[in-house]
């Protein structure tokens, strides 16, 4: 299926002498290079450690006669541009933590927000009328330990498409129209529309467990 | 935890090119692998077009249809012939005109207030007093044509002393019109009988 290939990937694989391998590198290099340094920027904030990132991906699927390269399969399931930036983007980690090390604080930070916007999964889902706000005298942490416990059986017990979209909304903090485009709801009203019936599923199962709204 | 998922899986779950099976079977690992759902966020979000609308390139085009209109005017069939009544219709208000300063001004014994002529549409003025080398003595800002001076900032002010001062009216979409500079001076108290 070497015709599948994109055109410019196509030239550099088949090029047999050195010139017009170089000169199709070139050119590949020319028309992804944008994505690609998009890719390190978005790991660093840093200019000089983005541009070291850069280079290093650049190595990478230039190494042994682009044999990172070669390992896209274009079997019609992904764009090329798609793999590309999943490629890149483990290259310039990989780079990152041979230089940095592995980003403990990050994983702390990303603990963290978890436990927040799981938080606010359970302000939704237990008090999302605005006269049963949680006060101090209902927010005893046992109670919000019990519908955390119960929210986390009800939402292991939905269906795996739904439990991502949860995860999505309110672990990784997507949009909307983010989490449409990437599970394929028609538009983002759809995407809220889901959501809603997921509240309240959640709501009836707490309510079932004795849990009421505002107790949180 | 299985292994983590291959950059064509990941690829190809971004695109929606996975079977419904295969799809299942991402869906459900990256629910429980936080690495691997954020590989999933963060490429997406590399990949995601240009939220540029269909119609931004349209723009320089109706720009110019609107200047060539307003080049050739209206239609012959609605050109107002001269010799037609005149609408008696009150023009739109496209000047404002800038407040002008009432009082103080020239020498005067205290200050208690300032006072200054209405703008129409104003809803909000605000009124600068500048010493003799344009310090701002006192600011503050009211939606009436006149500002009492707190006797605080009235004892502050020096006699036989130049003050200057202006105020500025906001009359739409937070365009200001400003008054021309006024003076007064404090005169020196009368002595004691």
């Amino acid at each position: 299926m070497a015709s599948a290939y994109p055109a410019e990937l196509n030239r550099m694989l088949a090029a047999t002498d050195a010139p017009s391998r170089d000169s199709a590198w070139d050119d590949f290099v020319a028309m992804h290079s944008r994505v690609l340094l998009n890719t390190a920027r978005s790991l660093t904030r840093d200019h000089d450690v983005a541009m070291d990132s850069y280079a290093h991906v650049l190595g990478a699927l230039g190494a042994d006669q682009f044999r990172r390269l070669r390992e896209y399969v274009p079997d019609g399931r992904t764009k090329f541009t798609t793999w590309l930036v999943v490629v890149a983007r483990r290259l310039c980690l990989d780079f990152l933590r041979h230089r940095y090390g592995r980003a403990a604080k990050t994983e702390d930070g990303v603990a963290s927000g978890e436990r927040r916007t799981r938080g606010d999964l359970v302000d939704l889902v237990s008090s999302a009328d605005p006269d049963h706000l949680p006060t101090p005298a209902h927010g005893s942490s046992l109670e919000a330990d019990e519908i955390r416990r119960a929210l986390a059986d009800l939402t292991n017990g939905l269906e795996v498409e739904d439990r991502l979209l949860l995860k999505l909304r309110f672990d990784d903090g997507l949009s909307a129209p983010e989490i449409a485009r990437l599970l394929g709801f028609p538009t983002p009203f759809h995407v809220y529309r889901r959501l809603n019936a997921l509240y309240a599923r959640l709501r009836g199962g707490l309510r079932e467990r004795g849990i009421e709204e505002g107790e949180a | 935890m299985t292994a983590h998922l291959t950059e064509m899986e990941v690829a190809a779950f971004i695109d929606r090119g996975l079977d419904s099976d295969g799809r299942a079977r991402v869906a459900r690992h990256l629910v429980g692998c936080d690495a691997c759902r954020s590989e999933v966020v963060a490429s997406t979000r590399l990949t995601r077009p240009r939220n540029r609308p269909g119609w931004l390139p349209l723009i320089p085009l109706a720009a110019a249809a609107a200047a060539l209109l307003l080049y050739l005017g209206p239609p012959p069939g609605q050109r107002r012939d001269a010799a037609e009544p005149p609408l008696f219709r009150e023009p739109a208000l496209t000047v404002a005109p800038a407040p002008t300063p009432i009082a103080p001004r020239g020498e005067i014994e205290n200050i208690a207030a300032i006072t200054w002529s209405t703008v129409p549409h104003a809803d909000r003025y605000v009124v600068t007093v500048f010493d003799s080398t344009g310090s701002v003595v006192w600011r503050a800002r009211t939606t009436d044509t006149l500002l009492a001076v707190p006797r605080s900032t009235a004892t502050l002010l020096s006699r036989q002393m130049p003050y200057y001062w202006k105020v500025a009216a906001r009359v739409d979409a937070g365009r200001w019109v400003n008054s021309d500079l006024a003076s007064f001076t404090l005169a020196n108290e009368p002595p004691p009988k």
